[in-house]
């Protein structure tokens, strides 16, 4: 099976066409119902005769009619179908090849070896068609911000055409067949979480600076009775004087606040049902009831894990695990989570089971003093402008005021959060202001070591440390705070002395 | 091993880098100046005109001798290290066996005063050695590929 040259599912052209149909069609709808009869004139020849006549003395602006639309879409249509008609993909013995045999012929292939991972996707649409997305990633932070190659097929085609790229990679790496299906019958769960999970993991990922401004909008109502009564009533009369004005803000509001709960219930439906699985080899990941996600990836492909707490979560005592996989869940910037937020007990157990190598057993070192002056210097500075408001409004010095206030807790808060350790085989930092993360790096991951110092560290020998690790976009570089040179030596020395550990990917 | 320091041609190519920077400033200016003065502030005119003048000739005589001076690197057995900066520092060090490719590199400017850069890119970042004189350059090239060929030939070993 796939060892001869098979084509994509024809929906894929729906897919990846979906927007631009949907939009040439509302167009195209618009123009042809303005008159009805323009409508029904479609179906004459005498119509299109006379369309390309226009065309071809060079009147373009008839393409904006309705029909013209409709020719456009149709058009591009033809050229997609072209396209997937000509479009192929195999395995051969090594490789998998993807084939194109438009005007712009282009020939891929790419060593099973060097596959990193291959997920199966499913939307609602695939869904409703039984179809599934095979998702294909490999070891390049080129492209690490994009999933490699995308194929859809059949349901049951998806699984064989995984199945089928699994066996010629373990068939590469010399692995007996038996033994790796032996691998995947021994699969167990190490967390899984429900529905209620996973609305309780959203609504504890909610950002600190929204919590802030809630509280902040609400303090107006909570101030009222402080502002004296002919204040009040000016401002009503203000509000009341402006034509429709009330109205139409209302109506923003509302329409804003349709759209967050909307995308709040859509990413509460994607993380659903979500379930860690491993066995001998990979991890297995699946979630989303309107989009179901799969994600396989082998143990030794993580090169961080990522602990993170949210200001809610901080509150109530909840953690999540995030990890730094190449390719792994990178297009609509999904983050590559190994559990949602649950318990310390449960969130440790998950990183006992799945990543026991990354716990780092240094003393934990705290940030340099001369990091919290630069923090108050800049939040000095941007105080500054804010003074402008003073003169523009009666309560214009709550503006400066409140600025200072929460630069400074700020300040003090990421200053506080920022630390070190390191041991022999592990580099680990913390860093955030009201949400927090704690983050563990193996020296053999660590791709480039940088400090970066200015004349003001330089005089208390303080410097940033900065590592990079190969991984996607957001997880590439991970910066530390102010620490004293020594660490950043001691920290280079390891990093240097550590085997490379890339040549496993 | 020792820190090297960059050649007297690195210098010339960081002062020409310096009027090229500048010269988008100072372009600047001027239109602003003509503005200023053709709407009456004649005096704001001839200010602004002056300071930045004043700035650039200064930007030009004093950064690049700094950036010329901090500008350090050293190639060992294990690490590449390069210092570079003028208020704010880079230090950055590059394990040997991370490296997987070796590039060097010439602007147009870097081929007129006979300079160039090496590339060092690992399998996640890249580093850059730059107004190395050419057969410096190619020096750390060679040294760096023996390194790397022979790392890779180990791993085949194994």
């Amino acid at each position: 099976m796939f060892s001869t040259p098979s084509r994509n599912h024809p929906s894929i052209v729906i897919e990846r066409l979906f927007s631009v149909i949907f939009i040439l069609l509302i167009v195209a709808a618009q123009g042809m119902t303005e008159s009805a009869e323009s409508f029904l004139l479609i179906f004459s020849a005498e119509f299109w005769r006379d369309m390309f006549s226009q065309l071809a003395s060079g009147r373009f602006e008839v393409l904006l009619s309705g029909a013209g639309v409709l020719l456009l879409l149709v058009i591009i249509l033809f050229f997609a179908f072209r396209v997937w008609s000509k479009t192929f993909f195999y395995i051969d013995d090594l490789n998998l090849v993807v084939e194109r045999k438009t005007i712009f012929k282009k020939l891929s292939r790419l060593p099973v070896a060097g596959i990193a991972n291959i997920n199966i996707e499913q939307n609602i649409l695939e869904r409703i068609l039984g179809t599934a997305k095979v998702k294909i990633d490999i070891n390049s932070s080129v492209t690490a911000n994009q999933t490699d190659f995308i194929f859809v097929l059949r349901q049951v085609q998806a699984q064989d055409f995984k199945q089928a790229l699994l066996s010629a990679k373990q068939g590469v790496s010399g692995e007996d067949i038996v033994l790796a299906q032996q691998h995947e019958q021994e699969r167990e769960t190490v967390i899984s979480f429900s529905f209620i999970d996973a609305v309780r993991h959203k609504l504890l990922n909610l950002p600190a600076a929204q919590i802030i401004s809630a509280a902040l909008l609400l303090l107006p109502a909570f101030i009222e009775k402080f502002i004296p009564d002919e204040a009040v009533a000016e401002a009503q009369t203000a509000l009341e004087a402006q034509p429709a004005g009330e109205g139409s803000v209302l109506a923003f509001v509302a329409f804003l606040a349709f759209a967050y709960v909307a995308s709040f219930v859509y990413g509460v439906l994607n993380i659903s049902n979500y379930k860690l699985e491993r066995d001998g080899r990979n991890f297995y990941i699946s979630c989303g009831l309107l989009k179901k996600s799969n994600f396989t990836f082998e143990h030794n492909k993580i090169n961080a894990v990522i602990v993170k707490q949210s200001l809610l979560a901080r509150i109530f005592g909840y953690y999540y695990v995030e990890i730094a996989v190449i390719g792994l869940g990178n297009e609509q910037k999904e983050s590559p989570q190994l559990c949602l937020y649950t318990d310390k007990a449960s969130a440790d157990r998950v990183l006992a089971t799945c990543a026991p190598d990354f716990s780092c057993k240094g003393e934990r070192i705290g940030c340099e003093k001369p990091m919290l002056v630069s923090y108050l210097v800049c939040v000095f500075l941007i105080t500054l402008p804010a003074l402008a408001c003073i003169p523009l409004f009666s309560f214009g010095f709550v503006v400066p005021i409140a600025v200072l206030v929460i630069g400074a807790v700020a300040a003090v808060l990421s200053y506080k959060n920022k630390s070190i350790a390191y041991d022999e085989d592990v580099f680990g930092y913390s860093s955030g202001v009201f949400s927090k993360k704690r983050v563990c790096i193996k020296y053999g991951d660590i791709q480039l070591a940088r400090a970066h110092t200015n004349f003001f560290y330089k005089r208390y020998d303080v410097q940033r440390i900065c590592v990079n690790i190969l991984s996607s976009l957001q997880l590439t570089s991970h910066k530390t705070g102010c620490f004293k040179t020594e660490h950043y030596e001691n920290v280079a020395s390891r990093v240097v002395a550590a085997a490379d550990t890339s040549d496993r990917l | 091993m020792e820190y090297q320091g960059l050649s007297k041609k690195a210098l010339s190519v960081l002062r020409v880098n310096a009027v090229i920077g500048v010269a988008f400033f100072v372009l600047g200016a001027a239109v602003a100046s003509v503005l200023l003065f053709t709407g009456g502030f004649k005096l704001a005119a001839v200010l602004v005109a002056a300071a930045v003048l004043i700035l650039a000739v200064l930007y030009v005589a004093i950064v690049p001798a700094f950036r010329f001076k901090r500008y350090k690197y050293l190639i060992s057995d294990d690490r590449v290290e390069i210092i570079e900066g003028i208020l704010f520092v880079n230090r950055t060090i590059v394990p040997i066996d991370r490296i997987h490719q070796i590039d060097i590199a010439r602007g147009p400017i870097d081929t007129a005063f006979g300079v160039g850069k090496v590339i060092v890119t690992t399998a996640g970042s890249v580093a850059r050695l730059r107004f190395l004189e050419l057969d410096k350059a190619q020096e750390i090239a060679e040294q760096l590929n023996t390194v790397v060929g022979l790392k890779i030939r180990g791993g085949e070993n194994k």
